[in-house]
């Protein structure tokens, strides 16, 4: 028998322990006691399907609470057909527990619609002491939500003046962006107040948003001016370098005010003008004005130049931030 | 070679102490099973057994108990046992590590930056980390060539580890660093001169980088080379202990650390004839797990050790509680260490 080296040894070794090992899951089960012991099954000894759950209930091992699961104590529910529910349009199952009603199977699509919404927000209408035979209708058809279906089935919009409501291809657009569409002031009917609702929730998710930005930049702009103030090197020097002189900071401040301001002024230009509190009370007056006295391009440059001047305040606002910093520090040190 | 001359693996550390080519060794294991004594002991066998080579044992524990195991204060600095000349110690210690750093690239009156030294070194990891940067340390000291350090150059590194779960996640780092400069090596590629002028032009990023992930491959080829590496788990006869210490084993074959050497401590013994009742179950419930580990880790150096009389505290005790591992005890021999 040839010796082996205590080289070859070890390794002969490793190879038995890594050929054990990787049967890693019966090795725990032993210890936890699951199992008898570390045999590997044979392939002969593997039992046909249908007599796996006598293996499994043969099991003295296994713990009789297991099978005695709250999910297997209740019988399977009654079959039942949709088609009853279908048959009557008025009468409910005794177990449905819906708060709606389901409509009438041979409706057209469009008066199912209608009924479901008239179902849902048909409270509001009552809550705002509002009677459906005082709404103008745009579309003449005596129902206000008759709107939404004649939008949903393709009609489009089709009345009068300009309180009538864009059609649905143009309410997937950025929005109102030239503002003409937009009921003035006097304007009649459920739709204004509609659209007053529906711009005031817009401001003020577009305020939130606004405010979480500027708390963000807070921040950022303080840990920016601590790292440079403090120089130094985190946990393994030889992966960063020292942070520095003024100028240095100078460049990373502009470099990371270009990207946030960037990013802001994307979302700034999607957004209409009547979603959005800019803190001039310019753009409402704009609207009185009428195209002789103030042509429409010269407006669309006065919105411009408002929201330019938005962006201009997010960075005056980073500025004052980093020399107020600056001055505490200067206190402070 | 067949099952029939395969013989079963020697049940002492005498493999480890007489492993020549070995350069990195991790005590490691459960809480409270004594791997600071076991890792001290086998600091102190090799010691003993290769009084040429010099030792360096480091305490990656954040709760560092080599200075209690020795009788004696260690610090962030290596510096030789009392009564060992080939043997050093040191116990790492994120705070003032981190405050060196901070205080050799700033003002040391600045007290912003002692808060973020502070700071710093609660971040979760920062143990590991530093822990990490030492390895870093002795393998570019390893580097360099004779004549250009002064510091002493330890042929075998013996780490003192943390709980299993720090442990684990110190030895993923070679590997996680790895694939995180691989990343970075891609952006300095694209932007390292932006990245340079944005550093103050002052160090070559670039060059930093790239050194670091030699550094890192290079670790973590050793780390996986049994020839150079080993892991010596430290348990005891108790089921939590054990699962836990197998479940280690499972993860570092798949890091692909070695390990070959498990000492299972603190064991009764218990004769048959011994009054003792409470010692007679405890032995049972022992020698339970004793046959399970015996079936389990054939293939392993299972290097059983008797609970001793005393408490294993001081460079006496512990070097002769270091005899246990390389010399079999026998049922029956005195544990009296005094």
């Amino acid at each position: 028998m040839v010796e082996l080296t205590e080289a070859e040894k070890r390794k002969q070794l490793r190879e038995r322990r890594a050929a054990k090992i990787k049967n890693g899951t019966s090795r725990l089960s032993k210890i936890t006691g699951e199992h008898q012991g570390l045999e590997e099954v044979q392939p002969e000894e593997v039992k046909p399907a249908d007599s796996i759950p006598d293996v499994l209930t043969s099991n003295t091992n296994v713990s009789n609470k297991k099978n005695n699961r709250i999910s297997q104590s209740f019988d399977d529910p009654e079959v039942e057909d949709i088609a009853q529910y279908l048959a009557s349009t008025r009468t409910k199952p005794s177990n449905f527990k819906g708060r709606t009603q389901l409509p009438h199977p041979n409706a057209n699509e469009a008066d199912e619609f209608t009924k479901a919404l008239n179902q849902i927000i048909g409270n509001h209408q009552k809550d705002h002491s509002i009677d459906d035979a005082d709404i103008p209708n745009p579309f003449g058809n005596g129902n206000q939500f008759d709107i939404f279906s004649q939008l949903l089935s393709g009609t489009g919009a089709t009345g009068a003046g300009t309180n009538s409501l864009p059609d649905f291809s143009s309410l997937l657009q950025t929005g109102f962006t030239n503002g003409e569409n937009l009921p003035g002031f006097g304007g009649d009917g459920d739709d204004f107040t509609y659209n007053q609702q529906l711009a005031e929730y817009n401001k003020s998710l577009n305020d939130k948003f606004k405010a979480q930005w500027l708390l963000f930049k807070l921040i950022f702009n303080f840990v920016l001016v601590l790292l440079f103030k403090l120089e130094e090197n985190f946990i393994l020097d030889s992966i960063y370098s020292k942070f520095g002189t003024s100028i240095l900071f100078l460049k990373s401040f502009i470099a990371f005010e270009i990207i946030f301001t960037t990013i802001y002024a994307l979302r700034l230009f999607k957004i209409s003008d009547n979603f959005y509190n800019y803190d001039f009370q310019i753009l409402t007056y704009l609207e009185f004005l009428p195209p002789n006295i103030l042509p429409n391009s010269i407006k669309s440059k006065i919105r411009l130049a408002i929201r330019y001047f938005e962006l201009v305040k997010f960075i005056l606002f980073d500025i004052s931030v980093v020399i107020v910093l600056n001055l505490l520090w200067n206190f402070v040190a | 070679m067949s099952d029939i001359d395969y013989e079963l693996p020697d049940p002492s550390l005498k493999s480890i102490v007489t492993h020549d080519s070995l350069k990195w060794i991790f005590v490691g294991g459960k809480g409270g099973v004594g791997k600071t004594t076991s890792s001290s002991s086998i600091s102190i066998q090799l010691a003993l057994n290769n009084p040429d080579k010099q030792y360096l044992l480091i305490s990656t524990d954040p709760a560092h108990n080599l200075s209690d195991a020795f009788g004696e204060k260690f610090n962030k600095d290596a510096r030789k046992i009392s009564g060992m000349n080939n043997l050093s110690c040191m116990e790492i210690d994120p705070t003032s590590t981190l405050q060196d750093l901070t205080q050799s690239n700033g003002d040391p009156s600045d007290p912003l930056q002692n808060m973020m030294g502070d700071i710093t070194s609660s971040i979760p990891g920062i143990d590991e980390a530093l822990s990490f940067m030492e390895v870093i340390k002795h393998i570019k000291k390893s580097q360099k060539k004779d004549g250009e350090s002064n510091d002493i150059e330890y042929d075998t590194i013996i780490f003192d580890t943390a709980p299993t779960g720090h442990t684990l996640r110190f030895l993923q780092l070679p590997q996680t660093f790895s694939k995180l400069l691989a990343k970075f090596d891609e952006i300095t590629s694209k932007f390292g001169g932006l990245l340079n002028n944005l550093g103050g032009g002052k160090q070559d990023i670039y060059a930093k980088v790239t050194e670091l992930k030699e550094l890192t491959k290079l670790i973590n080829e050793q780390f996986t080379d049994p020839e150079l590496t080993t892991f010596v788990v430290v348990c005891i006869a108790e089921f939590l202990s054990l699962y836990e210490s197998e479940r280690l084993i499972q993860e570092l074959n798949e890091y692909g650390i070695d390990v070959n050497t498990i000492i299972i401590n603190q064991l009764l013994f218990t004769q048959n004839d011994d009054p003792c009742k409470r010692c007679q179950s405890r032995s049972k419930v022992q020698n339970k797990y004793l046959d399970q580990m015996d079936e389990l880790y054939e293939d392993f150096h299972l290097v059983k050790v008797p609970l001793v009389n005393t408490e294993v505290r001081g460079l006496e005790k512990l070097t002769k509680f270091s005899k246990f591992l390389v010399n079999p005890y026998i049922p029956g021999n005195s544990v009296d260490l005094d």
